[in-house]
């Protein structure tokens, strides 16, 4: 039974819709907390069989450590965002017993995602999980900001569906097949990579990076995280993150190997463009979700610089960038939840101003995540950044490298505007003083660990050697 | 029949889906229903090219296609309706709240 945990949580989705209409009195509270539980029990069966190397449903999917630690990426991500759903938010209209569900449903969509080795079953998969995000980003009915935001990511999603759909019956019509190891064994004898195969290989690579928000197909990341309910806006902007980036690799490392020249080209493309439009579209935003969304621009094309080699190290070095924007982000999310003015959210960068005076825990907090993002070498995300442009110029990609520093140079001025306005500026009375413990231990945990982490990096760099390697042992 | 029909039949329908998105300004329905049309423009491509290797997959494919666009223009539905109930309107140029 290798795919017992997603067996477990399609199950727990059947079993939690049928019990929740029947929940009297805060029927959300109940069904979160069993999500929770459900969560926790799926990591014990994914750590149980991480190393295991298995193909499923006839090469439909692929059990390996690769999609296995990545499945424990997002398992993690998704218990932290339900955490904070449970204790630290305070928005009524997502109170509702749909609404964890929706998130683990999306969750299972994510983790098919990752093992996938066919397109028919990555194309699967990845409706299923934007189907539940479509929902999820248009919940706060009353809202007009969120209702807008889920019709423009459903338009955007769906486009990039039918685009990753054109791509693959390209593909299909190039092999006569969509199984991926088929694929990759019939372009090791193929002497000419006809214009076709590459035309197919873009749009799929097109659709993958709208949906990773990778500029320049990044315009609808900046309206849809601002109008999305906060907490959606931190998983939509780990979460799905990580399984496209996991996809990413995986369709282009292990079928489309061969042709790495080829889409090597068009990688640095995506890459330099998002650091650019990434430092410099957030330097005049007046609003803290629209600036991390530019700031996970900015990191995707990070991200992209240690894909373009193709190669383990590359592969090694965005798992380590994926780890810590994980534990950086989900850090940044939960401060900006608890930004209330008389019970109910805010989120202008205005409202940051003097935080430092009314809580000084929380914006030393958010000081540490925001260093980390820029680089700040004792802090967790300079160590992202040192692996990957040391990938970059150990494959003579010296230009990739110039201009990544130079980019979070530029990113740097609107984190440091941040810390500017928290430590140094008027302080902002309005602002609600009290902040739950549950949120003060969670974000303690996650400033220990952005301190910590560069001090035993060998760990993490033996992790992910240890898990890369499944991808190019198939080879 | 050769390939290439199909191919330029297909890309054509696609082609006109993606213009049907872009250039009208007035109704969010002809957006779904653009949407619809680029997913059997790649159904057209999965059936012909099924056809020429003489191999059932792209078929099966293509059905899957088929039923993942009835659930998408469910959820398009729904979504459109709220914000409906918001706007008052479903006018392509009112969705223009957020920017910058």
């Amino acid at each position: 039974m290798i795919i017992l945990p997603e067996i477990f949580l399609s199950l727990s989705v059947l079993a939690l819709l049928l019990v929740g209409p029947f929940i009297r009195k805060k029927g959300y509270v109940i069904i979160g907390y069993l999500v929770l539980l459900v969560l926790i029990i799926s990591q014990f069966f994914i750590f149980k069989n991480i190393f295991q190397f298995e193909p499923i449903f006839n090469g439909f999917f692929v059990i390996d450590s690769f999609g296995s630690f990545m499945k424990c990426l997002l398992l993690i991500g998704t218990t932290v965002v339900i955490y904070m759903y449970l204790t630290v938010n305070k928005d009524n209209s997502i109170n509702q017993i749909e609404f964890p569900i929706l998130i683990l449903i999306s969750l299972i969509g994510m983790m098919f995602m990752v093992s996938s080795n066919d397109i028919l079953s990555l194309f699967l998969s990845i409706e299923l999980q934007s189907l539940a995000l479509y929902v999820l980003v248009a919940f706060s009915k009353e809202e007009e900001n969120s209702s807008e935001a889920g019709v423009k990511y459903f338009v955007i999603g769906s486009i990039s569906t039918c685009i990753f759909l054109f791509g693959a019956s390209l593909i299909y019509g190039f092999f006569g097949t969509t199984n991926f190891t088929e694929i990759s064994e019939a372009l090791g004898q193929t002497r000419e990579i006809s214009l076709f195969l590459i035309i197919g290989v873009v749009f799929v690579l097109v659709s993958l990076s709208l949906k990773v928000s990778a500029a320049p197909f990044h315009m609808w990341t900046p309206d849809v995280y601002q109008g999305s309910p906060t907490i959606i806006t931190a998983f939509l902007s780990v979460v799905p993150k990580v399984a496209v980036f996991a996809v990413i690799i995986r369709f282009l490392v292990f079928p489309f190997g061969e042709i790495n020249v080829d889409w090597g080209r068009i990688i640095i493309i995506l890459s330099i463009s998002s650091m650019v439009v990434g430092s410099f579209g957030a330097l005049f935003q007046k609003d803290l979700k629209r600036l991390f969304a530019y700031s996970t621009i900015n990191h995707v094309g990070f991200m992209l610089i240690g894909l373009v080699p193709g190669s383990e190290d590359g592969i090694i070095a965005i798992s380590i960038y994926l780890i810590l924007y994980l534990i950086m982000n989900t850090g940044v999310f939960l401060v900006i939840l608890n930004l209330r003015i008389d019970e109910r959210n805010v989120t202008s960068i205005k409202d940051l101003s003097g935080y430092s005076n009314s809580n000084f825990f929380m914006a030393v907090c958010m000081a540490i995540f925001v260093f980390s993002m820029a680089g700040i070498p004792p802090l967790s995300g300079f160590l992202g950044k040192l692996i990957i442009l040391n990938v970059a110029i150990d494959n003579n990609l010296f230009y990739l490298a110039i201009i990544g520093v130079v980019s979070s140079v530029i990113a740097a001025f609107y984190y440091l505007r941040i810390v500017k306005l928290m430590f140094f500026d008027k302080t902002n009375d309005e602002l609600d003083k009290d902040v739950n413990i549950e949120s003060k231990v969670l974000l303690s945990v996650l400033s220990f660990l952005n301190i910590s982490i560069l001090f035993f990096p060998e760990f993490f760099l033996d992790l992910s050697a240890s898990i890369t390697f499944s991808l190019f042992a198939v080879n | 029949m050769g390939m290439s029909n199909f191919l330029i039949l297909s890309s054509i329908v696609f082609a006109i889906g993606l213009l049907g998105i872009f250039v009208n300004r007035k109704n969010m329905i002809i957006i779904l229903m653009s949407i619809e049309l680029m997913l059997l423009a790649v159904n057209i491509n999965f059936v012909g090219f099924s056809y020429v290797y003489n191999d059932l997959s792209g078929q099966i494919f293509s059905m899957f296609i088929l039923v993942v666009a009835a659930a998408e223009a469910a959820v398009g539905l729904a979504i459109l309706t709220i914000f409906f109930k918001n706007k008052g309107t479903i006018s392509v140029d009112k969705i223009s709240k957020m920017k910058g």
